[in-house]
């Protein structure tokens, strides 16, 4: 609607209006695109026509209905009728208080009743209609609510809503409830339903045959049961074969009836049930197996029987988790302790707990093995001895590697390290360790335990506690849509470089960044990549530095919103390259990866193709003043990567071909063609 | 028998994960080894989605604008839904433009040519599952519905990565949770040849083809979605992702 758009701007008067047909061509084929509001010139908003097919297709508040029209009836039910639940309440009270038209608006919006006249909703026919409305559509209009005394009173109403909703009975008058015919409808298709049967009389709710139908669905109800009828052991039997939880609300007597705790100890939701005995038949010999096989809890049976070793071992048998409630003389007792710990075997977690054993029995290597196996998170309860025993780890996280989450640190690294490994670029490589599966961010960080340089001296370059993935603070943490940098070592020439990669992604940080500052600063500070010349080589000799201190060591070459990088050999490269990695340590096996496994902790990936040409890496510059930015070649020196810098800052491209002139013949053919653009384009 | 710690109701939230009255099929439509354009019309948005777009429209941004999920994907956007706005554009743009946009959070991500050059899973949500409100048709190719598509979501939801333990009162217990459930239509994709990101959907897959994690992952949802929090044990769920991948690949 071009035309009506530009209709209702300023200057307006340089378009003409769209005519009548146009408007009605454009509702149909622009639907509830087309607002009624924007798109229809004021001249035409009173066309019947026009207001029919907008509330037909269109969008269009009841507001902006002339009033024209409000004694219109198909308009208004055309009105009435938008809307989930229809909107009659919008419409002049006129309409509200027209029987016949609510009743034919009932036919498509049942949940207008409530906003008929009282008039209207008291009018038995209307009422009735109302009522039988319900459960038509996807919400059941409880009318019954909405239709007044004492028409409410009515029993054909009544009985007619009873039969469609569910708790339709809890808006029945009070004085009726206890209405015979009522009441065995409501019991009869509101069973199990808890907020009816409370809305039932005491009387109901002594009737032994309303209260049998209301529990007999699943149990649900037997709370609001008489006291009487919930010292009836047989209803609390059928309620029990709903749920076991019911046993609370039943008499003190039933809760000590034997049967009642024979059939409870047989019973699958026996857990649920048994702490609600009394204690004096808790302990009736010839339940307590079947009872525990059922997994009540031996909290539950008295101290004597905690410590009884036959009870025991059947109550560990059946869940490891009935060991806490031993007594501590047969907590002590090795046998029993190695059936608790096989949870693992009854296909149950959240069963035993190594912490529960004695300090001598959690050095047990076969209770601890079995306790690890069925719960991973029992390693962090591995004594020291076994953290120190190498080989007993691997043995568990061969089995089973989540344990690797739950041992410290330094157990985890010492047998469970994976190595990426890149291939050799000037004789060095780098390799990354890092232990896989440990899945976590710690300070919107995922790191690799040490990324290591190894130079073909012997030197090498560890880098401890190598931030990889940094996500934005306020994203989803962890997720691939708020990575801010993928940070890498990266081997290019004769040198290292750290080169800090912005996904240039703006995320909501950087857009509330932009709101409290300049564009420019949140530009800085959030979409720059950072590239830093590690002041090391091989002759250096091997030294190990975190990745922070490095950093702060490193001489800054680059930053800036371009990704002016330098291109080489990196652990790993592109978006993905880290969670690649760790998927694939994680076991995953795609056709096609730029990693190869090589080993069951082991990738390796080829170097890439570096920008380089006879150890001189080609790295971007930023000088003061007018073309002193530049891209350029880093010579290696002698002295180091400094001198190699500080050569660079006095010398012009025209020394950097002198240089690379001898380097040619050697060159590979890509590399004669990096050099052959390079110069052709010099300081762009 | 996977163990959930309660820590007691806070009061019932609305419904925050998946679309209900979703007009489209979750699935994504595909014809000769390619993904489909989405299939929804701008004639086909409810009103809320309708009037946005017009507002989206009027603001005259400089490249292409989309919309996508459940504002565009049901007739009637789930409470406490978010807004997707992507912004294909080369240019800058400042997200006080967008002030007063919506009752709803706007999520506005601005993606570059370039950027969706590298990212396929970016790439794919625009040119498959996101209707254009203005701006120029983009003409993006068409995503490939193959392995290295199923490698690189696999990649993005990365459930190699999902932490072995979760607090679902965690401000990221959200994203986990996606990202494993997700996980489940990579997984459709490589089993059957059909994908989705509908959590729905991806939680029915689950539940076909392993009902321990799915139902540790309902528990979570769940859970989320009432604003309770509990302790969620998700090494299981992880292990159990990346077993199934490797018998797919």
């Amino acid at each position: 609607m071009t035309k009506s758009c530009g209709a209702t701007q300023p200057g307006a008067d340089r378009f003409s209006y769209p005519s009548r047909d146009e408007i009605l061509a454009a509702i149909r084929e622009q639907k509830s695109l087309f607002d009624f509001e924007r798109d229809v010139p004021p001249s035409l908003r009173a066309d019947r026509d026009i207001v029919l097919a907008a509330f037909a297709d269109a969008t269009i508040e009841f507001r902006h209905v002339p009033t024209t029209l409000h004694s219109d009836r198909e308009v208004m039910l055309a009105a009435a009728k938008c809307g989930f639940g229809g909107n009659l309440e919008a419409l002049p009270d006129v309409w509200k208080d027209d029987a016949a038209f609510v009743t034919e608006l009932m036919r498509d919006k049942p949940g207008c009743f409530e906003h008929a006249s009282e008039r209207v909703r008291s009018l038995r026919e209307v009422a009735l209609a109302a009522v039988a409305t319900v459960g038509k559509g996807v919400v059941e209009w409880d009318n019954l609510r909405h239709v007044p005394p004492p028409l409410n009173r009515d029993r054909e109403l009544l009985t007619t809503a009873l039969r469609g909703h569910l708790q339709a009975y809890v808006h029945v008058p009070e004085d009726l409830r206890a209405d015979p015919e009522l009441l065995a409808l409501a019991a009869e298709h509101s069973k199990g339903n808890s907020l009816v049967f409370e809305a039932m009389p005491a009387s109901a709710r002594d009737d032994r045959e309303i209260v049998l139908k209301m529990v007999s669905r699943d149990g649900g109800g037997f709370e609001h049961a008489s006291e009487r009828l919930r010292d009836d052991k047989e209803l609390l039997l059928v309620a029990l074969a709903g749920r076991g939880r019911v046993l609370q609300y039943a008499s003190a007597r039933l809760r000590a009836d034997p049967e009642v705790a024979r059939v409870v100890a047989a019973s699958k939701d026996c857990s649920a049930a048994f702490a609600y005995l009394d204690p004096a038949v808790r302990s009736a010999p010839d339940m307590v197996a079947q009872a525990l096989a059922n997994h009540a809890d031996l909290k539950d049976f008295s101290e004597a029987l905690r410590d009884d070793e036959a009870t025991v071992r059947i109550a560990v048998a059946a869940w490891g988790r009935n060991y806490e409630a031993a007594s501590d003389r047969l907590k002590a007792v090795r046998e029993i302790a190695l059936l608790a710990a096989q949870d693992h075997t009854r296909g149950i977690t959240w069963g035993f707990d190594l912490s529960w054993a004695p300090e001598s029995l959690r050095a047990d290597k076969e209770i601890a093995r079995n306790a690890v196996l069925s719960e991973d998170s029992n390693a962090k309860h591995l004594p020291q001895v076994l953290l120190q025993d190498h080989a007993f780890l691997r043995e568990l996280v061969a089995a089973n590697d989540r344990v690797l989450e739950h041992l410290p640190a330094e157990a985890a690294r010492a047998v469970a390290l994976a190595r990426i490994v890149t291939g050799a670029h000037h004789g060095r490589r780098i390799v990354a360790a890092a232990v896989p599966a440990t899945g976590s961010v710690y300070d919107n960080q995922r790191k690799v335990e040490t990324l290591t340089v190894e130079d073909p001296s012997g030197s090498t370059l560890r880098v401890t506690s190598m931030p990889v993935l940094t996500y934005e603070k306020d994203g989803p943490v962890g997720s691939y849509l708020s990575v801010r940098y993928v940070v890498n070592v990266v081997l290019c020439g004769a040198f290292v470089f750290l080169v800090e990669e912005n996904t240039g992604d703006k995320t909501s940080t950087y857009r509330w960044a932009v709101d409290r500052t300049s564009e420019e600063e949140a530009i800085r500070t959030h979409l720059w990549h950072h590239v830093y010349l590690v002041p090391w080589s091989g002759a250096d000799g091997s030294v190990t530095d975190s990745f922070d201190s490095l950093r702060g060591r490193s001489l800054l070459l680059y930053e800036g919103r371009t990704a002016r990088l330098p291109i080489g050999v990196s652990a790993f490269p592109g978006w993905n390259g880290y969670t690649e990695a760790m998927s694939l340590l994680g076991g995953s096996a795609p056709r096609q990866s730029k990693y190869a496994t090589t080993g069951p902790r082991e990738l390796t990936i080829a170097a890439a193709e570096a920008h380089e040409v006879g150890g001189a890496a080609r790295v971007y510059v930023q000088g003061e003043g007018e073309g002193r930015s530049v891209w350029r070649w880093l010579i290696p020196h002698a002295e180091g990567p400094r001198a190699a810098l500080a050569i660079l800052g006095r010398t012009t491209h025209a020394d950097d071909w002198r240089w690379l002139q001898g380097q040619v013949e050697g060159a590979t053919p890509a590399q004669r063609g990096l050099l052959a653009t390079h110069f052709a384009g010099v300081g762009r | 028998m996977w163990a959930v710690e309660s820590r007691g109701p806070r009061g019932l939230r609305a419904r925050l994960i998946g679309a209900g009255h979703a007009h489209v099929s979750p699935w994504w439509p595909t014809e000769g080894g390619f993904f489909l354009s989405f299939p929804v019309s701008r004639a086909q948005l409810g009103p809320e989605a309708s009037a946005l777009a017009r507002r989206l429209e009027a603001l005259r941004l400089p490249g292409s604008v989309f919309l996508r999920g459940s504002v565009v994907e049901s007739s009637v956007p789930f409470a406490g839904s978010d807004v997707d706005v992507l912004l294909l554009s080369d240019g800058d743009f400042r997200s006080s433009a967008f002030d007063g946009l919506s009752a709803r959070m706007l999520d506005l991500k601005p993606l570059t040519r370039k950027r969706l050059r590298r990212d396929l899973v970016q790439h794919a949500l625009v040119a498959h599952r996101a209707l254009r409100v203005s701006g120029p048709d983009p003409a993006l190719e068409p995503a490939a519905c193959d392995e290295e598509f199923a490698w690189r979501h696999w990649l993005a939801y990365f459930p190699a990565g999902l932490p072995a333990r979760i607090d679902s009162s965690d401000r990221y217990a959200l994203y986990h949770f996606k990202c494993a459930a997700r996980s489940f239509g990579v997984l459709s994709l490589l089993r059957d040849g059909r994908y989705t990101r509908d959590v729905d959907a991806c939680m029915d897959f689950a539940d076909a083809i392993s009902p321990d994690a799915a139902h540790t992952l309902r528990r979570l949802r769940a859970t989320l979605e009432r604003g309770e929090g509990a302790e969620f044990s998700l090494d299981q769920v992880r292990a159990e992702l990346l077993r199934l991948h490797r018998g797919l690949t």
